[in-house]
């Protein structure tokens, strides 16, 4: 089970980053510390929540959107406030953050779907 | 203060529409389909099928896992070759039926929990039971003509799985007759009846020239080509508890370590 749990942390994390990255490509994003951050705001913020998702799904088979949103909604705040203090090229961080969240949910379900 | 009183004299009205409405509506009674508290069915419940029937696990490492939901790889128990469990729905997904299944445990103390999750079909088989036995007879059936409307119970009348099974389902005090749908004669020339439908679902035989009798003839069905059972290894790491107690920990290492590294780079913007 533990080995499952940390390939789901590490699949999760990668698609995320590479899906958020390619959205700060198309948004216009051009400096590399600005992707660096990105990538760091994922690391911080996306292992705790898919696991946090992950052990309520397992123990009280409990999902949804009623875990999913505050989740994401925490993620975004998280996000936003690192983008606002420490990006250059992010001139508007929470629109940013929503944004990049809901293409790579989007993205993420586009794959579950097809798979 | 005018639309107030409209507002409330309308609603008025529309709940005594709907209290006429509902006390004259005819009862339906319908039998009671138990849907699982399980989330990946409650997403896609138009897309399950309702099954209730008993399968064997039969894996071929000698155990079945168990799984969170068919999307997921995470296990949530195996269970050894031979146990019998309940599967309430099925779920197709690329040319794979998973069951949705409920595993009895039992503890030291005799008492009985349950590991609920999804198994793929082909990791177990279905228990050969009433409607099986029904199906592979059917040709040799024939209509109950009112054999054992006369009969006086004596003390309680017992329903067996399939004809031979050694295997009693259930036991009733008095039986109303019109629910045995179609008689089957053993090769002992024994009458057997079947019930499929009687306070619930039932799918199973009545034994129609000795309803009573304990100590029938058993001439049990044996699916050939079993696995045998092999107990699963089992880690502490794949208790409920550890193994995410341990993720936890290393996500919040890496979340103190991304954090500082955070502020070490961009602390001079």
């Amino acid at each position: 089970m533990f080995l499952e749990i940390i390939q789901l942390l590490l699949l999760s994390l990668i698609l995320t980053i590479l899906i958020e990255v390619l959205f700060a490509i198309c948004y216009g994003v051009r400096d590399k510390k600005d992707y660096l951050l990105i990538c760091l705001g994922n690391v911080l913020t996306n292992p705790p929540v898919v696991l946090i998702h992950t052990w309520l799904l397992v123990t009280f088979s409990f999902g949804g959107l009623l875990i999913k949103l505050p989740l994401e909604l925490l993620v975004i705040g998280i996000e936003a406030l690192l983008y606002r203090k420490y990006a250059k090229q992010v001139f508007h961080p929470v629109l940013f953050s929503i944004m990049a969240n809901v293409f790579s949910y989007f993205i993420g379900w586009v794959i579950n779907w097809f798979l | 203060m005018f639309m107030v009183r409209k507002i409330t004299r309308w609603i008025t009205w529309f709940m005594l529409c709907l209290f006429v409405f509902f006390s004259t509506s005819k009862i339906v009674k319908a039998d009671l389909i138990v849907e699982p508290e399980d989330a990946f069915y409650r997403s896609h419940r138009n897309s399950c099928t309702y099954v209730s029937r008993f399968y064997i696990a039969n894996g071929e490492k000698g155990y079945s896992t168990i799984y969170v939901n068919p999307e997921s790889k995470l296990s949530v128990y195996k269970v050894t070759n031979e146990t019998e469990f309940y599967v309430g729905f099925s779920y197709d997904k690329s040319g794979t039926t998973w069951l949705y299944c409920e595993v009895p445990i039992k503890a030291n103390d005799g008492s009985v929990t349950y590991k609920k999750g999804w198994i793929p079909d082909a990791d177990c088989y279905l228990k050969y039971d009433g409607i099986a036995f029904y199906n592979d007879h059917e040709s040799e059936l024939s209509n109950y003509q009112g054999e054992f409307k006369d009969y006086q119970v004596k003390n309680e009348i017992l329903v067996w799985l399939y004809p031979g099974s050694g295997e009693v389902v259930r036991r009733f005090k008095e039986l109303d007759a019109s629910h045995i749908s179609s008689v089957y004669t053993d090769e002992d020339g024994r009458d057997w009846g079947y019930l499929g439908y009687y306070f619930g679902k039932v799918n199973s035989w009545v034994c129609l020239s000795d309803p009573e009798k304990e100590d029938l003839p058993v001439k049990k069905i044996v699916k050939e080509d079993l696995i045998p059972p092999v107990e699963p290894e089992w880690s502490p790491m794949d208790g409920e508890y550890l193994p995410f107690l341990v993720a936890a920990v290393l996500v919040l290492v890496v979340i103190v370590g991304t954090f500082l590294l955070i502020h070490k780079i961009y602390k001079h913007k």
